[in-house]
């Protein structure tokens, strides 16, 4: 038997069937209430997410592959990663708060360059062990994935600084993630609270301080492992707090 | 689009045989007057959902424990409390917008949305038994939520985050707010950008985030803690499990933690320009210390009952204090 499937209700089981991991019924069930809702459909292709069951996907290999396909969108040097082994590709989205936030969601997930980062690290992994991590595990683990390869940079950047002088590349996908970032809170401007705006500019004003003194003392000291693991969780709070901006509902 | 098409065709015939009727009308003898009957109130919309689209809702039925409540707000308070039994208590009202409502015995779902582009103010109360899922978002106003019991998910931009008594998994985010919590067993994550979070009785892995926030965690009895800020000071004041892993990192923040009586832990101490108090005998490793534009950078590490749980505690110019739960609090000393 099938039951009918509310918006609300397709809303909370959304990440589920586009992992596959919905059961059956319920499956069905999102998937006749989405052909049949002009407002969900939109919603999908909002998100550029095939009007299908996600689970009957072929699988694809990610490698470098995916990588050349984010890099050609914003126009960014590959990064140097080893290879990883095959594994089933799981999409894993969220529905957004408003409809409004879907375009700025989508384009937080496809344009930013630590997105490689985030998929390598959840493609390295079978679709059980994904379906068993939390949202918050994986948010833990890309964090974790995005300072591991900073810190590893830094480590690069201050034995490079004496020879060569030149910045390796994921510095550069860096200034160009935050610089997408902060374009798309820049176009977002006028819908945020004036208010909320002017505290979001103070504290990145303040982590922009915080990331100069770092880089200042890890000029000094280059092996310095307290300057480079503390200047690694400044940059990536900077990238945490221009997601959150880029993705914040907007005022009344 | 299809209701505003039906109401565009249900006025334009309406307007079309208006004419006709009226001259229909005229032709007939004059009827004596009716009275008048009593305006009928405004039947609500059904929407997509099955629910309805009103202004103002105010109203209890039958919900059981185990619901959900999911509650999306745009300028104003949002207040969930315990009812006595299995009713829900609802009121919510929007001053130019119109809410979506979608009402179950296992679920509850208000949407305030803006009409004309015009929304005003709007308020949600409600009252559910104990054991329902709160869900909750405001843009610029308070989220309250006591008494539940189970999870509690509570958002806002520039309003504050105020929970009490919650379980399970409990995430709790605002911009400019604060995040205040106590009672709360469960993973907590809770995060603000400039607003404090301050967190109080915690049974259960912690996330805390603040960027200029204060952190304070006290009462805590968890496995795993992370709190991170940028120039707020965090506060740590509870159990170190021994298999547990606890790390408190801030730029320019002060770290200050208070460490029970019989703990097993091995503590990693780091701080580039700070300075670190311990009451707590350390050892300084030689190895680790730098000399950098005539200051010294700090790390030490050292075990205290045979060691045990990872605890990191590092900033770049924040000072750090250590202390024994209890004792008075050290006295600093810059170095």
């Amino acid at each position: 038997m099938t039951t009918t499937m509310t918006c609300a209700q397709v809303d909370t089981q959304l990440a589920e069937w586009l992992e596959g991991t919905l059961a059956a019924p319920a499956a069905h069930a999102v998937r006749v209430h989405v052909a049949g809702c002009s407002r969900c459909s939109a919603a999908l292709t909002a998100l550029d997410v095939p009007l299908g069951d996600a689970a009957a996907l072929p699988e694809l290999q990610p490698a470098h592959d995916l990588w050349a396909g984010i890099e050609e969108r914003i126009a960014t040097p590959v990064v140097a990663l080893a290879a990883r082994p095959a594994a089933p590709l799981v999409v894993r989205r969220r529905f957004g708060w408003v409809a409004q936030t879907a375009a700025a969601v989508a384009l937080v997930t496809v344009s930013t360059g630590t997105t490689w980062m985030y998929a390598s690290r959840v493609l390295s992994k079978t679709t059980n062990e994904i379906a068993a991590l939390s949202r918050d595990e994986i948010r833990t683990q890309t964090r974790e994935s995005i300072r591991s390869t900073i810190r590893g940079t830094l480590r690069g950047e201050a034995r490079a600084v004496s020879t060569e002088g030149s910045l390796p590349s994921i510095e550069h996908t860096y200034d160009l993630e935050v610089g997408a970032l902060r374009d798309i809170l820049l176009q977002r401007r006028a819908e945020l609270d004036p208010a909320t705006v002017a505290v979001l500019d103070r504290n990145l004003r303040l982590i922009d301080r915080a990331i100069a003194e770092s880089r200042e003392a890890l000029a000094r000291n280059p092996a310095n492992q307290v300057i480079g693991d503390q200047l690694a969780v400044t940059l990536d709070k900077k990238l945490q707090l221009l997601r959150t901006a880029a993705l914040l509902p907007p005022r009344a | 689009m299809t209701r505003l098409t039906l109401r565009f065709l249900a006025a334009a015939t309406l307007a079309w045989s208006a004419a006709p009727l009226a001259a229909l009308h005229a032709q007939r003898p004059e009827r004596p007057e009716r009275p008048e009957r009593p305006e009928r109130p405004e039947r609500p919309e059904r929407n997509d959902r099955g629910g309805e689209d009103v202004t103002k809702v105010d109203t209890s039925f039958a919900f059981g424990p185990g619901g959900t409540v999911d509650l999306t707000q745009i300028s104003g308070n949002v207040t969930v409390t315990v009812s006595r039994g299995r009713e829900a208590r609802v009121f919510a009202t929007t001053e130019y917008g119109y809410l979506r409502t979608e009402f179950s015995s296992t679920r509850i779902s208000i949407e305030v949305r803006s009409r004309r582009n015009r929304m005003g103010e709007s308020e949600f109360r409600l009252q559910v038994p104990a054991g329902t899922k709160v869900i909750a978002r405001s843009v610029s106003g308070d989220v309250t939520v006591t008494g539940m019991k189970a999870a509690v998910e509570a958002r806002s931009v520039s309003g504050s985050i105020l929970v009490d008594d919650a379980a399970d998994r409990i995430t709790l985010e605002t911009v400019s707010g604060d995040v205040v919590a106590s009672g709360l067993v469960g993973p907590v994550r809770a995060q603000s950008v400039s607003g404090d979070v301050k967190l109080l009785g915690i049974t259960g892995d912690v996330d805390a985030e603040s960027v200029s926030g204060e952190i304070s965690l006290r009462d805590a009895k968890s496995g795993n803690v992370r709190a991170e800020s940028v120039s707020g000071s965090i506060e740590y004041r509870g159990t170190i499990d021994k298999a547990g892993r606890y790390e408190f990192k801030s730029h320019s923040g002060d770290v200050d933690m208070a460490i029970p009586d019989g703990v097993g832990a091995s503590f990693t101490v780091s701080t580039f320009s700070g300075t670190v108090d311990s009451q707590i005998p350390m050892t300084l490793q030689p190895s680790d210390e730098m000399r950098s534009g005539g200051r010294r950078s700090k790390s030490m590490e050292f075990s205290v009952g045979g060691g045990g749980a990872r605890v990191t505690v590092r900033t770049f110019s924040g000072d750090i204090t250590i202390e024994k739960a209890g004792a008075r609090p050290a006295k600093r000393s810059k170095e």
